[in-house]
């Protein structure tokens, strides 16, 4: 199920700087739709770089990332609105919170040996507490939420041209593409994959298991606690229900499932995959409405789910590369 | 000098005692097998040792540091190499990386532990096979990854159980082959039921029964012991 | 506080906590018998709670009475699902099974979005909006009629787990699946069984939901949580287990909606299951 990790070569690093070079270039070529839709699939790609950190990489399978995810929108959110500090110097505010929380759910896991399905449960019930507490308290904005300004103010990372959110989107994504690169090529990264195929037998070959649990969780959650910031300032409005719900949970997981957990582009590609093929539903000449074509969409990405999973184990980027050595699950 | 010194160990498992006052001294360099039947507390035995299992009493001394309770992970720093009986490779890394997660344990560098795993890994002749994943190998291939990885731990104290089980004649003799070139100055304690090979390697042997240590001393006395060989009775004897 | 209003309560819990029970008792079927982790479960109790509206919008088949329908269309397709897709996962871990479910629970429920619609639906019959009263105490007449029909349905599968010759493979199978293929158990039959069982208990607890629940395609993650928790406060080893848990979930959100508001409630109920999780996640009537 999941991939084996491969150094990059040269002719990686052509396609990357053609890609590079392109996305630069977009905001120029598309319009406000497009570029809208831009912003919301790089949002969606960073997250799934991130649930990959835990999940892929650790196999820390968290359902409840959208906590961190939260933590983020919320703790920027309010130093912005209440404090007036800038987001630029609250994203970090929420990353603390997010890695705080991570550190909080590793340590008692470990602790109590929660693992496994019983760990993504844990991770479930900490939304599932999380929810109802913000919808009720009325200082952070309870159930209505919380509105942005609609205003231009780079300072505050609120701008009225999306051109500027795109880049600011894209850099993130190669942030997170950067961390998870550096991270698989070092011992944190090997460590963590040992603790995903046997904790046992890593742990007696030397690796420490807690301490790598609660870093990469803390990663993790850090990372994601930035994209919640971002949704933030994008998306202008945060509310409990959106922000915790299981939607973006979901996205998150699929898309990196599908492309390939445990590689660098792999959330990348399954969670563009889906954006793409989302808007490609929309334009055919069926005549469905949005709604009924992402109902469509979802559709569709169950059954690639399952296909995938049965017959494609190491996801999109696995099997290109390791078509020939890894046996599919389900002889077909 | 004494590698290991292992005082008075008891564990108990839901009233089933399974170690009751194991105790016994392995010099440095030395190579010592335990023999006994399945369910005697060897492994139970192993598994304290390499902090898998925190033991209800009595002390575990690695050249004189008190080890028991620790972490696995801490064990491993501190010296002690664990294969186990039913092989336990990362099934969907490659070879290589399976024992370069081992080599970690010394060389903190990424690109340094994988130059040190593909020495072990050439070593113990899986060199050809670095890039294979650990669920497409053989069972005799997969117990010379699991030592591998021990070995690239950069161990003191090397604890393999069973290593030659589920091995045909051929693979047995190749593995009493290269075991002692891989071993060298290692102290290894050697869980085994393939009598052939405890006479070949090892240079002491302990017989264990019902969770305690009943006899001790050269490998050829202890397997003549009367009661060794009334425990092994009925059992295929390879001389 | 008024002692009937905890008498009051405690009805409540025992009632909801008897249709939670049967809900779970498939989830936690698979999870013993096979290992399975089916996220899926509640998105099946949902498909039959859209059936059983159908045929009641159709023909007006009381949603009760449609149970006769919906349980062997749940067998056969719990099978059909089962030797497609599930059987391939039955050794595989947890992750990939949560996965695969996950996918299947996808399907299901937007092919109910496309079929419904997404809005909330409820069935009204007679009897659904009356209510029983009893000296000072209150309980709708739905309600008790599902609940009743769980304890029964309940009380069957664990009569036929204990005499039936394939409630008995089960548990062997359950227990210990190398040493029951040793015996001559046809192990991959049994498990084939068992998930169509589980889908039938699915069936049986959906179908009833229409008359007091407003249902939605949406609804299957709420069902497959609750489940969840179950197993995790009773256990898997038994159908007792679920009982047990059953009972406990729903006199918890009882006792959660006496001392909170509605929405503290679930969060209670999560904390709940989070300290389980840490003390003892093989639940009450598991082995530690």
């Amino acid at each position: 199920m999941f991939q084996v990790r491969r150094l990059p070569n040269a002719g990686t690093a052509v396609l990357t700087a053609t890609l590079v070079v392109v996305m630069l270039a977009l905001p120029a070529l598309l319009n406000s739709y497009y570029l809208t839709l831009a912003v919301s699939a790089g949002l969606w790609a960073y997250l799934s770089l991130c649930w990959n950190l835990s999940g892929g990489y650790a196999g820390l399978f968290s359902f409840g990332h959208t906590a961190f995810f939260a933590a983020g929108a919320y703790t920027s959110t309010l130093l912005y609105t209440e404090l007036a500090v800038s987001p630029w110097l609250g994203m970090f505010a929420g990353a603390g919170m997010g890695a705080l929380l991570a550190l909080i759910i590793a340590v008692l896991a470990v602790r109590y040996r929660i693992r496994g399905m019983y760990f993504s449960l844990a991770t479930v019930a900490v939304v599932e507490i999380l929810r109802p507490v913000l919808d009720t308290w009325s200082s952070v904005g309870g159930s209505t939420g919380i509105l942005l300004p609609l205003l231009n103010s780079p300072g505050n990372m609120l701008f009225t041209q999306r051109a500027y959110y795109y880049y600011v989107i894209v850099g993130l994504v190669a942030v997170a593409i950067l961390v998870t690169w550096m991270i698989a090529r070092s011992r944190l990264g090997y460590y963590a994959i040992a603790i995903r195929e046997d904790e046992t037998a890593a742990e007696v070959s030397g690796v420490p298991s807690a301490r790598v649990k609660r870093q990469m969780l803390a990663i993790s959650a850090a990372l994601t606690a930035i994209g919640g910031t971002f949704y933030a300032q994008f998306y202008l409005f945060i509310q409990p229900e959106i922000v915790l719900g299981w939607d973006p949970q979901m996205q998150m997981i699929l898309g990196t499932m599908v492309g390939g957990p445990g590689t660098v582009a792999g959330p990348v590609v399954g969670s563009l995959a889906f954006s793409i093929l989302t808007e490609v539903l929309q334009l055919l000449p069926i005549g469905w409405s949005p709604e009924i074509a992402a109902i469509v969409m979802r559709l569709i990405w169950g059954v690639v789910l399952v296909a995938v999973m049965l017959y494609l184990p190491g996801g999109l980027l696995g099997m290109s590369i390791h078509a020939r050595k890894r046996a599919p699950v389900a002889r077909a | 000098m004494t590698a290991l010194r292992i005082e008075d160990l008891r564990k108990r498992f839901k009233g089933v005692e399974a170690l009751r006052g194991v105790s016994f001294e392995v010099a440095d360099g030395e190579v010592v097998g335990i023999v006994g039947a399945n369910g005697a507390g060897k492994t139970t035995l192993f598994n304290t040792l390499s902090g898998i299992i925190r033991p209800d009493t009595g002390s575990i001394r690695l050249h004189g540091q008190e080890i028991s309770g620790l972490a696995p992970h801490m064990i491993c720093k501190l010296g002690i190499g664990r294969a186990f009986q039913i092989t336990r490779p990362f099934l969907n890394l490659t070879c290589l990386e399976n024992v370069t997660i081992g080599a970690l344990n010394r060389e903190p560098r990424a690109a340094r532990a994988r130059e040190r795993a593909m020495t072990v890994l050439a070593q113990v002749g899986l060199g050809d096979k670095a890039e294979m994943l650990g669920r497409d190998l053989s069972v005799s291939w997969r117990k010379r990854l699991e030592l591998a990885r021990a070995l690239a731990s950069g161990p003191k104290v090397l604890l393999l159980d069973e290593v030659l089980a589920g091995l045909n004649e051929l693979e047995i003799n190749e593995m009493v082959r290269l075991l002692p070139t891989l071993t060298n100055d290692m102290t290894v304690l050697i869980i085994e039921h393939v009598i052939q090979a405890v006479l070949q390697l090892c240079s002491r042997a302990v017989f264990m029964q019902a969770g305690a240590v009943l006899v001790g001393g050269a490998p050829s006395e202890v397997m003549n012991d009367p009661m060794v060989i009334d425990s092994y009775l009925g059992a295929e004897r390879e001389c | 506080m008024h002692p009937l209003d905890i008498v009051q309560a405690l009805l409540y819990g025992v009632v909801y906590g008897s249709i939670y029970a049967l809900a779970a008792s498939g989830f936690a079927l698979t999870l013993g018998v096979m290992q399975i982790v089916n996220f899926a479960h509640g998105h099946f109790i949902v498909v039959a709670g859209f059936l059983s509206l159908l045929l009641f919008r159709l023909w007006a088949v009381d949603p009760f009475v449609s149970i006769a329908a919906t349980v062997p269309l749940a067998f056969v397709l719990g099978a059909a699902i089962y030797s497609l897709v599930l059987k391939h996962v039955v050794m595989e871990s947890h992750h990939t099974q949560i996965i695969v479910t996950l996918g299947i629970g996808l399907i299901i429920e937007n092919l109910l979005l496309l079929a419904f619609g997404g809005d909330l639906r409820l069935a009204s019959t007679w009897y659904t909006s009356r209510t029983l009263r009893l000296s000072g105490l209150a309980l709708s007449v739905p309600k008790i009629v599902a609940a009743v029909l769980a304890v029964a349905t309940v009380a069957l599968l664990w009569a036929m787990l204990r005499y039936t010759k394939l409630g008995k493979a089960i548990r062997a199978s359950t227990d210990n699946w190398q040493a029951a293929t040793l015996m001559g158990i046809d192990v991959r039959r049994v498990r084939l069984y068992a998930f169509g069982l589980s889908a039938v208990t699915a069936a049986v607890a959906g179908s009833s939901l229409p008359t007091f629940y407003l249902l939605s395609p949406f609804s299957g993650i709420e069902f497959l949580l609750k489940a969840f928790a179950i197993v995790v406060i009773g256990g898997v080893e038994d159908v007792r287990g679920v009982i047990v848990g059953g009972l406990l979930l729903g006199l918890l959100e009882a006792a959660a909606g006496m001392l909170f508001s509605a929405a503290l409630g679930a969060a209670f109920t999560f904390a709940v299951v989070l300290v389980f999780l840490a003390w003892r996640p093989s639940g009450l009537l598991g082995h530690a």
